[in-house]
């Protein structure tokens, strides 16, 4: 046998078991999400939220907004933040050392005036200009921070330092949520008597296409534009799915970092968010988690199923390719901080299961794709491809990621249904065809751009403190 | 190598199953929406009636709603609106309600329910009898208030205090299983809609092995202002569990008496730091001048969070004095400074 | 009297439109604080029944922007719920003028609201 069919004997194998493995994996992964969310439909059919809303024996939950030159929409949104039902709270705005009248805004609209308090910088940040409150007896609950422009992390952790709460929920600021999310989301931390809540988080939606007017969601529908609908297709899977799976399991890794709230005491013990990566989000969860595994305290991190929060996605290949290209440096730093747990039985699930997965399918299933592809070329140029097998292999993977889509789709349908009309699904479905032909390959593309610039060093948030956070990582992997 | 023609005729061929099954259901779904709201529109009116006319024509809605009612769907609607009136609406209405609600015969499906094995429908059963107080079917919930299923027996639980007020509290001396803090402050909620009623057994629960019923019994200790109880709960300050030391604390903050922040001061350094801060809070309340000499003792933590805490404190105790107490607190030195310079104010405001 | 309700739970906006249009009362309804509001000011009306917890604005903006306005032009109830004194004492800073806390009766309600009529006159 030559070393070229060797190789290429090696490289079938190879490609067809990851294919199964692939496959066996969102099996399980689609098959174990039912029970938890069925579980979970279940149980809130019949909770009373009010008990908390306006509680004074509720806990008390910090909003923490981080804000980069949205002067355009900042008024709107704080209004709509002050508004959600919740009582024990208090807002805190970050700005971010916008560039925009943002903070003349809110001091205007508001009727700010700078306070004498003292930041207790538990966490290091770049330095604090400002901390304004309102004179106003009713908008005694916000409070407004200025600070140099350090990125969304350490807008994030100047937050987390001034809150005086006992969570934090961190949120994008032009997010919608859902009138009754912070109750959704804070009820996990008062419902486990066992093992210690650390952090929740909630389904993010795709708001492009629907109406929202001053800030609140009128009517759900389906993006009109290819782009944004696919990435529908793609949440509706990642979070109906993938999250709840790995809730079950307790081996979720990432709470979205555009609305998920933290139990602050371990976040600021674990050092807050790390500046130094694109993926601070993923990172901090991991790195909460493997806190409390090393401390073997027992604990979980938690997931509704429900829409909480809708998001504008973005609808160009230019600013989606930036984005992805940032979640797979996001997740190549993430796994490189944390490699320690690799297979380490020590970490329990997040060693064994977690960490691995992550590994093999979210960080190299790209790159598995991408030399694939280039083999390929090189084994068809020498004639060695039995071209039917490598049709038929093709069409398996294709067939079951229509599969695997249809199946979210009827999840979706049978759950929440916010796409009710037969047309809208068609579309949906449709759209899950197109995605392998159409979609697929820009997101391996961007995947690769990321591993690229990774490996140059490039320095990511550097880049991001010009452009903002609007559009940083909601992200949806599973 | 594997055979991957079958795969491929399966994964194409479920997924039209599934397409076909989705549609179907999408179908159904949206007949059924254009159904619930002609339904909803029958209940709205019969519900809107019986809230506000005080002699209520039962007899008549009965007669009109009588085929509709032998649909199961139709039944959860109209149980489902008649529960979140009754809970919005006390008074004549509530009455009205609840007659309402039997002479539909409704309660007949809920005993039904209520032997299911099917843990949420057993436990919106139980949560049904406790909102319309069928109180025939006490003993049937009270037996499930230490359910292992913690949804049977936090609505079980729930139930039997809609039904008998503060004495359904005894549940708690035979409860092992944990309640959560969500469950605790419903309980907490329900007792608050009855005039308070003296009670037993909270000194039996302060000793309870399991501490859920501690805490909660450290809560009502706090809510109803036991006073006659200080001992007992003093007892719980040195608790092997830190969350009931902290309740505790807080409880005991409510109802002090000459000795408490003595004893605060005591337990302060063998204290976890959460409860730390905990005590630094509640002597905001009852702490004296006599306990300034401790509490600037105690700054020279090197925690800046404790540090801001405990000035609050003292400046709180005694604001007309804190002036003078700031020369002892090292005013001009990072972090007192801005620590001192922040209380001040707070305490102006 | 001209009376405004405020309140997103559909089914007691409707029951509480429904009783006080019976007592006499001319009634405009808001689903939320943000309609409120517009309504407020489009219409003026003599009182205003509100609830606490309400999508985008809510009820205790509503009072702080009624009272800076209009003073003592427009009478505020406030409707909470149990166990949320907190709110109240908050909403009676504010400047709102009765509340009621459900569960409520609607007949003490209308009690209420007549006192609050004959007051005006």
């Amino acid at each position: 046998m030559s070393w070229q069919s060797l190789f290429f004997e090696i490289f079938s194998y190879g490609i067809m078991m990851y294919s199964l493995i692939l496959i066996i994996s969102y099996i399980f992964i689609g098959v174990y999400s039912i029970g938890e969310t069925k579980h979970y439909l279940n149980k809130n059919s019949f909770t009373d939220y009010n008990a908390i809303s306006s509680s004074s024996k509720a806990p008390r939950v910090s909003i923490i907004a981080p804000a980069y030159n949205e002067g355009a929409t900042i008024i709107e949104n704080v209004r709509s933040l002050l508004s959600l039902h919740y009582n024990n709270l208090e807002l805190i705005i970050v700005n971010d050392g916008s560039k925009d009248d943002s903070l003349e805004k809110l001091i205007d609209k508001y009727d700010l005036y700078k306070t004498s308090y003292f930041v207790n910088s538990q966490i290091k940040t770049k330095p604090v200009k400002g901390v304004y409150k309102s004179r106003k007896l009713i908008y005694r609950k916000l409070i407004v921070v200025d600070k140099e422009n350090g990125g969304k992390a350490d807008a994030l952790n100047t937050g987390i330092n001034i809150s005086s709460y006992e969570y934090a929920v961190c949120v994008d600021v032009d997010c919608i949520l859902e009138q009754d999310s912070l109750l959704k989301l804070v009820k996990p931390f008062l419902e486990n008597t066992t093992k210690k809540v650390i952090a929740t988080g909630g389904v993010i939606r795709i708001a492009n296409s629907c109406v929202i007017e001053n800030g609140r969601l009128i009517q759900v529908n389906l993006p009109k534009k290819f782009l944004p609908r696919v990435q529908t297709l793609e949440y509706i899977r990642a979070f109906l799915l993938g999250r709840m799976a790995w809730s079950r399991l307790n081996g979720l890794l990432l709470i979205s970092g555009a609305f998920g709230a933290f139990d602050k005491e371990i976040a600021i013990k674990c050092g807050g968010y790390d500046t130094e990566t694109v993926g601070e989000d993923i990172e901090l969860v991991v790195r909460m988690r493997r806190y409390m595994e090393e401390l073997e305290l027992p604990y979980k991190v938690s997931f509704i199923p429900d829409p909480l929060c809708w998001t504008e996605a973005p609808d160009n290949f230019k600013i989606l390719g930036r984005q992805r290209n940032r979640w797979t440096r996001g997740t190549i730093e993430t796994l490189k901080i944390h490699k320690k747990m690799f297979f380490n039985p020590d970490y329990g699930i997040l060693g064994l299961l977690s960490y691995p997965y992550w590994f093999f399918f979210e960080f190299l299933a790209p790159i598995i794709e991408f030399f694939g592809l280039i083999s390929l070329a090189f084994f068809a140029y020498f004639g060695m491809i039995n071209w039917t097998y490598f049709i038929n292999l093709l069409l398996m993977v294709f067939s079951f990621g229509i599969l695997y889509s249809v199946f979210a789709i009827l999840m979706e349908v049978l759950t929440y249904n916010q796409y009710k009309k037969k047309s809208e699904i068609l579309k949906l479905v449709l759209t899950a065809m197109l995605e392998p032909i159409f979609f697929h390959p820009f997101v391996v593309y961007s995947a690769i751009r990321g591993n690229i610039d990774y490996l140059r060093k490039k320095k990511s948030w550097g880049e991001m403190t010009r452009t903002g956070f609007g559009t940083t990582n909601k992200t949806p992997k599973s | 190598m594997i055979q991957l023609k079958p795969l491929i005729y399966l994964f194409f061929g479920t997924s039209l199953v599934l397409l076909i099954y989705m549609l179907v259901i999408l179908y159904i779904k949206n007949i059924n929406r254009e159904k619930y709201k002609r339904w909803s529109k029958i209940c709205n009116n019969i519900i809107n009636n019986t809230v506000y006319s005080d002699d209520i024509n039962v007899k008549n809605h009965q007669k009109s709603i009588e085929s509709l009612l032998l649909i199961k769907t139709f039944r959860k609607l109209i149980t489902k609106k008649i529960l979140s009136a009754t809970i919005s609406f006390s008074g004549n209405s509530n009455n009205s309600l609840r007659k309402l609600y039997l002479h539909l015969h409704l309660d007949k499906y809920v005993i039904e329910n209520l032997n299911v094995k099917n843990w949420h429908i057993k436990a919106k059963a139980i949560q049904e009898i406790g909102i319309m107080k069928l109180e025939s079917m006490y003993d049937k919930v009270y037996k499930n208030t230490n359910h292992k299923n913690e949804l049977v027996r936090a609505e079980a639980q729930i139930a039997i205090i809609k039904l008998v007020g503060f004495k359904g509290l005894k549940f708690l001396d035979s409860v092992t299983q944990p309640i959560s803090e969500w469950y605790q402050m419903i309980l907490l909620r329900e007792l608050s809609h009855f005039d308070y009623d003296s009670f037993n057994g909270v000194d039996v629960w302060l000793k309870s092995k399991n501490t859920s019923v501690v805490i909660f019994a450290l809560k009502l200790v706090d809510e109803y202002h036991l006073f006659e109880l200080y001992k007992e709960v003093e007892l719980c300050i040195y608790h092997s569990d830190e969350n009931v030391r902290q309740q505790t604390i807080k409880t005991i903050t409510k109802i002090f008496n000459n000795s408490t922040s003595n004893l605060f001061t005591k337990i302060f350094e063998s204290e976890v730091f959460s409860n730390k801060i905990v005590i630094a809070k509640s002597l905001q309340e009852i702490g004296t001048d006599d306990d300034i000499p401790f509490l600037i003792n105690q700054l020279q933590t090197e925690n800046i969070q404790l540090k801001t805490v405990l000035t609050r404190t003292i400046a709180k105790i005694n604001p007309n004095n804190f002036e003078t107490i700031c020369k002892e607190l090292n005013p001009d030195i990072y972090p007192m400074n801005l620590i001192i310079l922040q209380i001040k104010e707070e305490i102006r405001i | 009297m001209k009376i405004l309700i405020a309140e997103d739970d559909a089914l007691i906006l409707n029951t509480l439109e429904f009783r006080l249009k019976k007592d006499g009362h001319e009634i405009i309804t808001a689903i939320d604080g943000r309609e409120a509001l517009e309504k407020i000011e489009e219409h003026r009306p003599d009182l205003i029944i509100s609830d606490i917890m309400m999508p985008y604005v809510s009820g205790l903006e509503i009072i702080g922007t009624v009272k800076e306005k209009y003073k003592d032009e427009m009478s505020i109830i406030i409707l909470t719920t149990m166990g949320q004194e907190e709110v109240v004492l908050e909403a009676f800073e504010l400047g709102a003028d009765d509340f009621i806390s459900k569960p409520f009766s609607p007949s003490e309600l209308s009690i209420r609201i007549k006192r609050f009529a004959l007051r005006k006159k």
